[in-house]
């Protein structure tokens, strides 16, 4: 609570002192983004402008100023739960609400980490605790679902998901063939992803399923020969303490998905579209502030989201490029960031979660609503 | 988790008058030790470097991340604090009003042995959807302070004297001028007991709590410290953890020491013995349990339903009790599997826990600088939030499925220990004076008097300790097991199926209150024949 108070108090201190026009040319100077920034905030003022053109210039240079010093008027709040602790794989939304990129297109935010035991982010969101949620991948939606929650996918942080094997790099595995037989360490229920991997490369699954909780030391023992890991996360952790690793993501075995899918009911979507618009261009802001400069996300992580979370700085510094490796792909050079492919969905990912066992999986038609981002690749 | 342990202070008062020197040199030797092997153990890096020495271990608390272990302690410790206020007071009103309503004694108890067996895992869970990120460690805390703070108030409501009891009642006064004039004050030292072993229990509680998504706290600090392999750190949050249970421990048993002169000592007398003492037959008492626990149970569901249907809850938050019932009446087998191998990995951690407790204990009476040794180390460790502590020792250990039934056999060894010690006090002095007199050796002595009489103290401890290494078994599981009733829950709470996560919780909470009264029953078995 204390953590949001005194974010939500520099926002509106910062708003207050003109956010807009000091953080602006931070932005600015950081982003490749330069022309596109600028010139959103010269139509926003256009328009605030050309709505009160009849009065005299002097009130219309006031009414700009004022607007340009406080954003757009918000729209309202989105209480954002991430699935995991405060960490680097959050840099976008760090950036964009320290920088006023979410008050620039009206949304105001709250962030709430989540937790290797914390409920999943769709319970979160079920109780009502939260707005907007952030799942690691397809899968939990998919079933949240199929017990009765209406939700739907927006779009997704990476075009991959991270999550995917590790191994030591002296363990010969190249395809999914290389495991069988293995001792496969992950959290109880990674074993739905551990056979889906099997069966989508048309093996039946034989390993021995070593449980574990998120610490990667079963293989450096030898506990486990392979693990589930974000390659983006503890692959980089045993690197900085020495071990050599190999890691993969499971689209390299063949089980394709996004990766952070960013979601929403469908009712709070009917009731909110205009908010999660801006909310979502916001966050593109933040995907691209973080693209272009990567370290500056890390005393915003260090000093203030984390920072009773005891982050590791030299692990953030060099786990952020592996995410932002992730952030492209074909279809968002033609359609944006975070964007998803409704076609995609029905081709490769559905068929994925389909050889995983999963049965009556919804298509991409009512899972995934690709029209509020790509309105957000407009603002 | 931890238990009554003024037994072993008081026997170590009594020897330490006799022999002074032996006081400070025990536990100086005992202490050092640990600190010894901790140091080599460091120095070495056992575990593949998860043991790390103590100075390594308190170099984040001092060093440059000070700021972010006492911002996390305080947090926990202010959860702990509220969870244990709020728990230990619902508990004495619980307390006070099966005082003073006989018809709804039955019921509180067995309620609040049901809230006891609730495994925290399956709850924790819940409590933090509904009850908000912040509230949910003060609700685990609370709910970890209830059965103690309400068990020990029971038997202090219990305690006052049965002259000034008597005479209260030929006087004609009413039930609750008993309970305001004479029981009341005299439950307070027992009541400062629960608190005592209450505290360590919310630290406990409230670190569990964290785990379930908090942004401060040294359970978020031990979460982070695991994750990224940070030995000193995990090291580091477990000591402060530690330091505070002990620090809340020794304040209450100052406190109790305070109050005891002021208002006399317990008697302590359990609740099973007074109702023995009471009479009735037993077939009475077992059809009114039966009755009382059939009516909990449609209450509980009952509320569970139309709650879930007016407060429109989610099914992936809370589902039917009907979608529950029919998982678990459709596909019994498996929960009869995954029942049988909990009860497996709580039986021998049981038998380990009970075997190595009362041996130590009984050394410990035989061999006093033993006694001098060790007791302080199993204070401290009795005091430690051992639950919360389980990543850590799971490092030390290995993932292995040995390392859930050490770990539970840990839980049960303590209040094994603790009233096998008391226990080995309780002969009679004069029986004791008598066989002396008689020429018995210590021996003799032993095998004749002393631990006969200890027995009814014993079976005291493993009644406890049931209920413990079910608990302890199951929170293993759903972190390093692969089979049990943890991991069913655990795996299918993973994937959103509720009715079958919510079906393993509840088979867990009938499998720990069943193995609880069994063994209730058993000690009410022994001590009818004992006494």
């Amino acid at each position: 609570m204390n953590t949001y108070n005194r974010r939500a108090f520099i926002g509106q201190s910062a708003r207050l002192m003109g956010g807009a026009v000091i953080l602006g040319p931070l932005v600015a100077a950081c982003g490749s983004d330069d022309k596109k920034t600028a010139s959103t905030s010269a139509a926003t003022t256009a328009t605030t402008a050309g709505g009160t053109a009849t009065t005299t210039a002097a009130t219309t240079a006031s009414t700009t100023a004022a607007t340009t010093a406080s954003s757009v008027a918000s729209l309202g709040k989105v209480r954002t739960q991430f699935n995991w602790v405060a960490d680097v794989e959050w840099a976008a939304w760090y950036l964009a609400d320290s920088n006023g990129l979410f008050t620039k297109y009206g949304a105001d935010v709250e962030l709430i980490s989540g937790g290797p035991n914390t409920p999943a982010v769709a319970q979160v969101l079920a109780s009502g605790a939260a707005d907007f949620g952030v799942a690691s991948d397809e899968l939990q939606l998919i079933q949240a679902n199929k017990e009765g929650t209406d939700y739907v996918i927006l779009g997704a942080m990476y075009q991959r998901s991270p999550f995917g094997y590790c191994w030591l790099a002296d363990t010969p595995i190249s395809t999914a063939k290389d495991l069988v037989g293995k001792k496969i360490g992950g959290v109880q229920g990674d074993q739905v992803r551990i056979d889906a991997v099997f069966k989508v490369n048309d093996l039946e699954p034989d390993y021995t399923f070593v449980p574990m909780n998120y610490d990667p030391q079963p293989l450096v023992d030898g506990e486990a020969d392979v693990i589930t890991a974000y390659v983006t996360n503890q692959p980089i952790q045993l690197e900085l303490k020495g071990v050599e690793t190999k890691s993969a993501p499971f689209s390299d075995f063949g089980l394709k998905s996004y990766g952070d899918v960013l979601f929403a009911s469908k009712k709070y979507i009917d009731e909110n579209r205009d908010l999660l618009v801006a909310y979502l261009a916001g966050l593109i802001a933040g995907v691209k502030a973080n693209q272009a400069d990567p370290t500056a996300v890390i005393p915003l992580l260090t000093d203030k989201y984390g920072k009773d979370a005891e982050i590791d700085a030299a692990y953030s510094t060099a786990g952020n490029p592996a995410y932002i490796a992730l952030y492209d792909s074909d279809f968002t050079k033609a359609n944006g960031l975070l964007s998803v492919d409704p076609a995609y969905f029905d081709s490769d990912v559905l068929p994925g979660y389909a050889a995983a066992g999963e049965s009556d999986l919804p298509t991409a038609a009512t899972l995934v609503d690709a029209t509020l981002m790509a309105d957000a690749q407009k603002l | 988790m931890t238990v009554a342990l003024d037994a072993p202070v008081r026997a170590s008062r009594s020897w330490r008058r006799r022999w002074p020197i032996g006081a400070i040199v025990a536990p100086v030797v005992g202490v050092g030790a640990v600190l010894a092997i901790w140091v080599i153990g460091g120095r070495a890096g056992w575990g593949s470097g998860i043991v790390v020495t103590p100075a390594e271990a308190i170099q984040p608390i001092v060093g440059s991340s000070r700021d972010v272990y006492m911002r996390a302690t305080s947090a926990t410790v202010w959860s702990a604090f509220r969870g244990l206020l709020i728990g230990s007071a619902l508990a004495f009103v619980a307390a006070l009003i099966a005082a003073t309503v006989p018809a709804l004694r039955r019921a509180i108890s067995r309620l609040a042995a049901i809230a006891n067996a609730a495994p925290w895992v399956a709850v924790a869970p819940c409590l933090l959807v509904l009850l908000g990120r912040d509230r949910g460690p003060v609700a685990v805390a609370a709910i970890a302070v209830f059965f103690f703070v309400f068990v020990s108030t029971s038997i202090g409501l219990g305690s006052a004297p049965v002259a000034a009891h008597d005479v209260l009642t030929a006087l004609g006064s009413s039930r609750r001028v008993r309970v305001l004039s004479v029981q009341l004050p005299a439950c307070w030292p027992s009541v400062i007991d629960g608190l005592k072993l209450g505290a360590p229990a919310a630290m406990a509680g409230a670190i569990f709590g964290e785990w379930y998504g908090a942004t401060r706290g040294l359970g978020v600090l031990l979460l982070t410290a695991m994750q990224t392999g940070r030995a000193e750190r995990l090291w580091a949050a477990s000591l402060l953890s530690a330091a505070c249970g002990l620090i809340a421990f020794g304040v209450l048993a100052a406190i109790r020491a305070a109050l005891v002169p002021r208002y006399g000592a317990v008697i302590t007398q359990s609740q099973a013995t007074a109702e023995v003492a009471k009479g009735g037959s037993r077939l009475r008492t077992a059809l009114a349990e039966l009755v009382t626990v059939v009516v909990i149970v449609v209450l509980l569901v009952a509320a569970w339903w139309i709650w879930v249907e007016t407060a429109d809850i989610s099914p992936i938050v809370v589902p039917r009790p009907s979608r529950v019932w029919h998982d678990i009446a459709g596909s019994l087998s498996e929960y009869a599997r995954a029942t049988g191998s909990t009860l497996a990995t709580a039986g021998i951690a049981f038998l380990l826990g009970t075997f190595v407790g009362i041996a130590a204990a009984v050394a410990a009476s035989r061999v006093r600088f033993f006694a001098g040794a060790v007791v302080p180390v199993i204070v401290v460790l009795a005091a430690t939030p051992i639950i919360a502590l389980f990543p850590l020792f799971a490092r030390v250990i290995g993932y292995e499925p040995s390392t859930v039934r050490i770990l539970a056999a840990t839980m049960v060894f303590f209040p094994v220990f603790v009233y096998t010690r008391s226990g080995l006090t309780a002969a009679s002095r004069s029986s004791t004076d008598v066989i002396t007199a008689l020429g018995a050796s210590t021996n003799k002595r032993f095998s004749l008097l002393t631990l006969p009489a200890a027995v009814p103290h014993i079976v005291s401890g493993c009644r406890i300790a049931a209920g413990s290494s079910v608990i302890a078994a199951v929170v293993g599981e759903t972190l390093i097991g692969s089979v049990g009733l943890g991991v069913r829950f655990s795996f299918e709470y993973h994937q959103l199926h509720m009715p079958p996560a919510f079906g393993a919780a509840i088979v867990i909470v009938i499998v720990s209150v069943a193995v609880f009264a069994a063994a209730g029953s058993i000690e009410r078995a022994v001590h009818a024949r004992w006494s």
